[in-house]
């Protein structure tokens, strides 16, 4: 069930109201309902792996339970290494098994031998890497006496599975989230009207300017070899805003549907694209991936207590394990890899966190520092874009040679071009709104919140008409592959 | 929660009126404005699919009109069929796009009832539909057509952009991709190979509402085949239904009209030199003598 369908349109009404209206207000009818929903939801991709999804639940409830009451710490890291152990394990078989295998035979026919190892025909669970970042950061969290385990499996459960997270995130913290599972609830109409805002925006992005990009980003990369440097890199373009889009939009959709049931999810992006530099852009880019990482692997490796050395070393994992987990491709790793180097000068001169305010606050244009800063960043987050989105390695370096060619300089061409000029005039028109609303949760927030009535509702109106315009190129959220 | 849930409703309900509203404005708008309308001396009328678009210039035709547009289905023909008589009194002559997999049952699913397809036409077509015709198509689409009815408001700016040729017409085929396209043929002759050729019920059954209405009306029903690299891998099961369903209606066959590879863009469509060709010795042959051939 895609946020842009019609079936989640249907679902998503009926479930507002048996919460709000059937639940007589009671916590624990509420909660079960979000369970059901969210199972609902769920088994809606695949009711398959609806049963590896309980089986994960289970088993985080359980272990967690397990470390609290474990009276030594042995018996504690031994209960905390099972959950790893095996929420790894079942990301590692369905998520990079082949992966290895294929290398490990690709890395023994280099040195001569011939292997044939039996690859897994299975697909990928869809959200299996987000829950089961939710399970461990729970155990994590009560291993390290973060957190005390909850004893309710209704509750626990909702946290692991709530469905506006649940096959893409945001990437949840028991912390954050289990303290609103277990409280009272209130309808908070300031709060709901926001949430409608918010998915209307995040359906703006996703079918405006995602799925439209897509078409054209994939027309160029697909026959990448046929075009001139300057088509590659308006190809990159269409890529980026069509990745940054796909899953913004998705983050808005999720985080505003979450609103309309009173829960606050995390916030995941932060206007990435206006970053002055990269450890900036790293802290607005899927900031509760960012930050699962700091907290659950670079901060436990050490992070930057250990000098300059630890701190490349950390740094460099951080980033290779973030590429990882995007996919079982070398791809991936390149690109993690490529971010790594980015940002490693500003590791070593201790820069990072030079640019932790917004970027042009209470101003409407950037200085012209300002203002290169955020071109410089973005020219190199498209360069990365480039390994992200390439088919394997051999096709990325041979993209970006293409680029970085004499036919840079020549007018870009491809079929399409001229049914993409609106799309192109659109991503300029959102990119100005961004601009203007950034120092928002999302852009549109505020945006004619002091308005006339029908000026505001026709604003909504004229977005609704454009989102039903420009329909009809659907594309599945990139992050469900993940 | 009462204020946010009358400010929602009274957001749908007047939503719901703005949409009724443009629905009934498109209508007026079409029926008011010259979309559709032709030139009084175009008395012979083009349907059918991109065969048809792109095999046919009726610039080089005077008598001719070709409103023929990419994967129409017979249902959106009838559409415009209905239209255009209703708007040109004149037209008594239809020229069909009729080959083998017209009447296939890939062409119903893939043209008729594939939601990207309700999606993109609904949101011109429905000032075309009768409360039958749209009927029809909710009983089939429903989800589809549910989904898609604020697309009505999007009329205006699609009419504005696409000007007259918003319900198909001829067009220069740019693409050269006839290589291309006969080893796409033989990957999907192989896997296809053995299975049996599925005729389309629902494309037949608007292909008779066509043949009925033509009936009504006094417009002479011809059935096109235009020109083909390489004939059809079910053209033989397609005569035989040709021969006992339909053989009392008129058709040209020139799927096997002779012409050089390079008037072609695919194995299917004519390029623009292909079109030229063929239109100038339609002009040339005339009608009749294409019947008697």
């Amino acid at each position: 069930m895609l946020f842009n369908s019609i079936d989640f349109a249907i679902f998503l009404p009926i479930v507002f109201f048996l919460y709000w209206f059937a639940t007589n207000g009671s916590l624990r009818v509420q909660n079960i309902l979000l369970l059901i929903s969210s199972y609902f939801f769920y088994a809606c991709w695949d009711y398959r792996f609806l049963f590896l999804l309980i089986f994960s639940t289970l088993l985080d409830f359980y272990t967690g339970i397990k470390i609290h009451e474990s009276k030594n710490l042995a018996s504690k890291k031994l209960w905390l290494w099972i959950s790893i152990g095996i929420n790894l394990g079942f990301l590692g078989v369905f998520k990079y098994y082949n992966f290895f295998v294929g290398s490990f035979a690709d890395g023994l026919s280099l040195l001569g031998f011939q292997a044939n190892f039996v690859s897994l025909k299975v697909i990928l669970p869809v959200g299996i890497s987000f829950y089961t970042f939710h399970g461990l950061s729970y155990v994590i969290d009560i291993y390290k006496n973060r957190i005390e385990p909850e004893r309710n499996f209704v509750n626990y459960s909702v946290f692991v599975s709530f469905f506006p997270l649940l096959v893409a995130g945001p990437i949840e913290r028991a912390t954050h989230l289990l303290p609103q599972i277990i409280k009272k609830r209130v309808f908070d109409y300031t709060k709901a009207v926001s949430g409608l805002r918010q998915i209307l925006w995040g359906l703006f992005k996703k079918v405006v300017i995602a799925d439209n990009c897509a078409t054209y980003a994939n027309t160029i990369f697909n026959n990448s070899s046929e075009y001139s440097g300057s088509t590659l890199f308006l190809g990159v373009l269409f890529f980026a805003f069509q990745i940054y889009c796909d899953f913004s939009g998705y983050s808005d959709i999720a985080l505003g549907t979450a609103r309309l049931f009173g829960i606050e999810l995390l916030r995941n992006f932060a206007f990435p694209y206006f970053s002055r530099d990269i450890a900036e852009f790293w802290r607005r880019w899927h900031i509760s991936l960012s930050s699962w990482f700091r907290d659950y692997l670079y901060i436990p490796l050490g992070g930057s207590k250990g000098g300059n050395w630890m701190k490349v070393r950390n740094t460099f994992i951080i980033f290779l394990v973030s590429g990882f987990w995007h996919g079982a491709n070398w791809t991936f790793i390149v690109w993690g890899l490529l971010n790594a180097i980015y940002i490693m000068p500003s590791i070593i001169s201790k820069t990072n966190r030079n640019n932790l305010d917004i970027v042009a606050s209470g101003k409407y244009f950037p200085t012209l520092r300002e203002f290169a800063s955020i071109g410089i960043t973005f020219g190199l987050t498209l360069i990365a874009w480039v390994f992200f989105r390439a088919n394997n390695l051999e096709h990325a370096f041979n993209y970006l040679s293409q680029i970085f060619s004499s036919t840079l300089f020549t007018v870009p061409n491809f079929p399409e071009i001229e049914k993409s000029i609106p799309i192109m005039i659109l991503t300029g028109i959102f990119i100005v709104v961004e601009w203007l609303g950034r120092e928002q949760q999302f852009a549109i927030e505020h945006l004619g919140s002091g308005w006339y009535k029908p000026v505001r509702w026709t604003m909504y109106y004229t977005i609704i008409l454009v989102i039903f315009y420009y329909a009809g190129h659907e594309q599945q959220f990139i992050y469900f592959q993940f | 929660m009462g204020k946010f849930l009358s400010g929602v409703g009274s957001f749908f309900v007047l939503f719901a009126f703005i949409i009724f509203s443009s629905y009934c404005f498109n209508i007026f708008l079409f029926k008011k404005s010259n979309l559709l309308k032709v030139n009084p001396s175009n008395h012979i009328l083009v349907l059918g699919d991109s065969h048809t678009k792109y095999a046919i210039n009726d610039s080089l035709i005077p008598e001719v009109i070709n409103f023929s547009d990419d994967a129409d289905s017979y249902y959106y023909s009838y559409l415009k069929l209905k239209a255009i008589k209703g708007k040109n009194p004149q037209i008594d002559t239809l020229l069909l796009a009729f080959s083998a997999h017209n009447i296939e049952h890939d062409t119903e699913v893939n043209w008729l009832l594939n939601s990207t397809s309700v999606k993109s036409r609904f949101r011109f077509y429905h000032n075309l539909m009768s409360a039958s015709d749209l009927s029809s198509l909710i009983k089939l689409k429903t989800k589809d057509v549910m989904i898609n009815l604020p697309s009505i408001l999007t009329f205006p700016l699609h009419w504005l952009r696409r000007g007259d040729k918003l319900y198909g017409g001829y067009e220069d085929l740019e693409i050269d991709d006839l290589k291309g396209a006969i080893k796409r043929d033989s990957i999907k002759s192989a896997r296809v190979n053995g299975s049996g050729y599925k005729y389309s019920e629902l494309e037949i059954w608007y292909l008779d509402k066509i043949r009925t209405y033509c009936k009504q009306e006094g417009i002479q029903l011809i059935l096109l085949s235009t020109p083909l690299y390489q004939q059809d891998r079910n053209q033989a099961s397609f005569h035989k239904f040709y021969l006992s369903n339909y053989s009392e209606t008129l058709f040209i066959d020139m799927s096997k009209f002779a012409l050089q590879s390079d008037c072609f863009g695919d194995i299917v469509h004519l390029n623009k030199k292909g079109a030229l060709l063929f239109s100038d010795y339609i002009k040339e042959q005339g009608l009749s003598r294409l019947l008697k051939r």
